[in-house]
């Protein structure tokens, strides 16, 4: 179909003489000046034969029908490649990005909670419970399995993997230093207390730092796959309404010269390339729609949680470490008060708090845990001040009691935030989940169907011109 | 997420008091280079010459510009610059005359029926909890029962609270503690603020290094080491002022120096003797080298104006200290000290009245 009417075999017909022309200056043709006017010749006549073709009837359905398949066709493979792209961005994002943003925030929370356990064990000294060890325990090795699966998965970016190699060199460092630290106060020295808050030091100069710069790189780039999964199609729309734009001129000038209405091919083509158009833009609608939902309301929301859940875990290892440093250091205490006072803000400026705002950001599903954390909180704060009076007065012991004791001690109103940030996280993650997969749901099917259109639209095409070309035999 | 939070290892906090090291630098120059014109007796080879017993007037003169420094005792009331030779100002450790006459001070202590003493609860053989026990015991303890019992009568009342470094001054002032018993190092510049017992310890400046170190003194084999200080001591005013070469190093804490030696990242720290002595209970394979460089006594600090309080500890002080080997001081020395220290500490200081 594509080849022209009337070209002979020999030169391609649709070569334009002037690029013959701008050949003349290379030295290959000056070296040999007398077959130049001769080929020039060759060439004008070539070009002279697909004119006057062009001016009959025959070529020139041959050449609409050409271009008209050839818009259909490119129709479809252009929607099939943009779609596929932003399915498999989705896909992306939902499968693999994402998660990997989830896990770079684990480990920031293992370690955190690792380093809090910490405190609250060396607190304990020789009283420690084993539940307290068993839970600094399993934080270090969900921290060290999930470096190993954020390695494997994360191969492909060098930044993660720097990233993921520093955490992987200075976990055990510090390791070693708590336990250094617990060997020495076993002993009874004050040195144990100078190793855990070295211990620490290290934990939010260099582990925390480099996870939360993992947690935000992973995190920008599971959203730059949702940006471009959203991202409108812009040449296959272009592709869609010049093809039907084509397709209408070409019924008119159908109509206009033979005075019959319809010509069922090219109909059967218009219907197909309408229904491809429509549907790329009403599935990328509702995809824009499904995966705005999944980044600026699930995610916006997971962000935040994680944000404050991360803000809890700081706020409780600086409280036990106000204890450790046995008053050798007020330092803790204020940074305690900030993360505190980040978490939750002042009454009077409520809605600043990182818990206040993640209640606003998560639907109604998901807003009793985030309701139950900021509730904890409020207790956590009242009991800290209580703690804080004691060990200001003198009473070591009590404020001990009231920081790592079980009922009523500031630990249990920490766990009970934890354990509702946690159960709220969950919520949000399904929430991205569903809102990713039901966008995913809309891109899938489009792009095996935009094929299988757009042949459609060829195919009817071609029959159509082909029974007008019939009419000239 | 938010990343770090708290400072870098020295950061700011070694930055503030970086004036006021400049100024004390300069100042204890003067009065270095002026006690070296009064007296040459001392000369610069001359090793240590520690005045235990007397450290006062007639305590070592020496120079900075001396290969050796040895120990400088600060003067008070002598101008930047001024020539303030021999007998000038006043020995900072000089304290009111002891009496157990009482005043409104101790009538509050008496009253309330228990005793408020800022203490350390971090400093190894001081001040530092029993973990087993919970009971924070050591010589500054010892020393803060004793007050307790002499004010309230046998089994006192004591409320032990600790208090940082750097609010020792401030937790006196506002009355949160009635006294400070927390190797605290009499100096002109805190009688400005707070007023102190007679001494109960002499002490000074020194290096600590580990046993197989190639430090031999504060001189040119530091060069190239890192020693660390904690931020804002003695120690490391005269470290700045004179590093001989070394990488300095600066941590809230001077057992923060420790740990850093323990795990390979500095070679040296320097403190006081008196509190070396904690670190080397902690890890025998510390030693002390070279010179005491200052001369400084530890008093009990309390709130100006308190005269009756300063009066009476400083009785307790006078028994406390006795005169044979069998006073209190001997045998909480015995129990917590002894072995640490060079002999030349093995004997509480004499005290000094200005009047």
């Amino acid at each position: 179909m594509t080849q022209p009417p009337t070209a002979p075999p020999a030169s391609p017909p649709v070569l334009p003489a002037p690029r013959a022309e701008g050949a003349a200056g290379s030295p290959a043709l000056r070296a040999a000046p007398p077959g130049l006017p001769r080929r020039r010749g060759a060439l004008r006549e070539n070009a002279g034969r697909l004119r006057a073709a062009l001016r009959t009837e025959p070529g020139q359905l041959r050449l609409i029908g050409a271009v008209l398949t050839g818009l259909l066709l490119l129709f479809g493979a252009v929607t099939f490649g943009q779609l596929a792209e932003r399915a498999e961005s989705a896909r992306t994002a939902r499968e693999s990005s994402q998660p990997l943003s989830r896990d770079a925030a684990s480990i920031y929370r293992s370690l955190a909670d690792a380093n809090t356990t910490a405190a609250s064990g060396f607190l304990a000294g020789a009283d420690e419970p084993s539940e307290v060890r068993n839970r600094y325990i399993r934080n270090i090795s969900l921290a060290s399995e999930l470096l190993v699966s954020a390695a494997e998965r994360g191969r492909g970016s060098p930044q993660s993997a720097a990233l993921i190699a520093r955490l992987n060199a200075e976990l055990p460092r510090y390791t070693g230093l708590v336990e250094t630290a617990r060997a020495n106060d076993r002993q009874g020295l004050p040195l144990g207390s100078a190793y855990l808050r070295y211990a620490d030091e290290r934990m939010q100069g260099t582990l925390l730092t480099s996870a939360s710069d993992l947690h935000r790189l992973e995190t920008a780039r599971y959203r730059a796959d949702l940006a471009d999964a959203r991202s409108w199609p812009w040449l296959s729309t272009g592709l869609g309404v010049a093809s039907l734009l084509a397709l209408g001129w070409a019924q008119r000038r159908h109509y206009l010269r033979t005075n019959r209405v319809l010509n069922r091919g090219l109909v059967a083509a218009t219907t197909a390339a309408a229904v491809l158009l429509l549907w790329l833009v009403g599935a990328q609608a509702m995809a824009r729609s499904s995966l705005n939902e999944a980044d600026a309301g699930a995610g916006r929301a997971l962000t935040t949680l994680n944000d404050a859940w991360t803000e809890a875990l700081l706020a409780r290892g600086a409280e036990n470490l106000t204890l450790v440093s046995r008053g050798g250091d007020s330092t803790f205490e204020d940074d305690y008060l900030t993360s505190m006072d980040r978490l939750l803000a002042d009454p009077d400026r409520l809605a600043e708090g990182l818990l206040p705002r993640a209640y606003a950001l998560t639907g109604e599903a998901g807003r009793e845990p985030v309701g139950e954390a900021i509730r904890a909180a409020n207790e956590w704060r009242e009991r800290h001040d209580e703690a804080r009076e004691s060990e200001l007065a003198g009473d070591y012991d009590d404020a001990i009691t009231r920081v790592i004791g079980g009922e009523g001690s500031t630990g249990e109103s920490f766990d009970r935030v934890n354990s509702e940030l946690s159960a709220a996280v969950a919520v949000q993650q399904e929430r991205f989940l569903n809102a990713a997969q039901s966008g995913l749901n809309w891109l899938g099917g489009l792009p095996p169907a935009a094929v299988g259109l757009a042949l459609l639209a060829a195919a009817g095409t071609v029959r159509g011109v082909g029974l007008r070309l019939a009419e000239y035999r | 997420m938010r990343g770090t939070r708290r400072r870098a290892p020295g950061g700011e906090r070694g930055l503030a008091p970086h004036w006021r090291a400049l100024l004390l630098g300069g100042a204890g120059l003067a009065l270095a280079g002026s006690m070296v014109v009064g007296t040459l007796t001392a000369g610069p080879g001359t090793p240590r010459e520690p005045t235990p017993g007397t450290g006062t007037t007639e305590a070592t003169r020496a120079s900075l510009d001396e290969e050796t420094p040895t120990r400088v005792r600060e003067r008070c009331g002598v101008e930047d610059g001024e020539n303030g030779g021999d007998g000038e100002g006043f020995d900072p450790a000089e304290s009111l005359t002891p009496s157990r006459e009482g005043g409104p001070a101790v009538d509050a202590i008496r009253e309330r029926g228990s005793l408020i003493v800022g203490i350390d609860q971090n400093s190894y053989r001081w001040g530092y909890r029993l973990p087993e026990s919970g009971d924070i015991v050591g010589f500054d303890i010892d020393l803060a029962r004793a007050i307790a019992e002499d004010l309230l009568g046998p089994d006192p009342d004591i409320v032990f609270r600790a208090i940082p470094t750097d609010q020792r001054e401030e937790a006196l002032e506002d009355g949160t503690v009635d006294m400070v018993v927390r190797s605290m190092s009499i100096t002109c510049e805190r009688l400005d603020e707070v007023a102190f017992s007679t001494s109960y310890f002499e002490t000074g400046q020194q290096l600590l290094v580990p046993r197989d170190s190639t430090i031999t003194d504060f001189d040119e084999s530091m060069a190239g080491q890192r020693v660390c200080s904690a931020s804002g001591s003695t120690a490391s005013r005269w470290l700045e002022r004179e590093s001989h070469g070394a990488v300095l190093l600066e941590r809230p804490n001077h057992l923060d120096c420790l740990v850093l030696i323990q795990l390979g990242l500095a070679e040296a720290l320097m403190t006081d003797s008196a509190l070396a002595a904690g670190h080397m209970g902690q890890d025998p394979s510390m030693r002390l080298v070279g010179p005491q460089l200052t001369s400084e006594s530890y008093g009990v600090a309390m709130a100006l104006g308190k005269d009756d309080l300063v009066r009476w500890v400083n009785a307790v002080l006078d028994d406390y200290r006795g005169d044979g080997p069998d006073s209190p001081w001997h045998r909480s020395f015995e129990e917590w000290l002894s072995g640490y220290l060079p002999d030349t500490a093995n004997d509480p200081p004499e005290p000094l009245y200005r009047d």
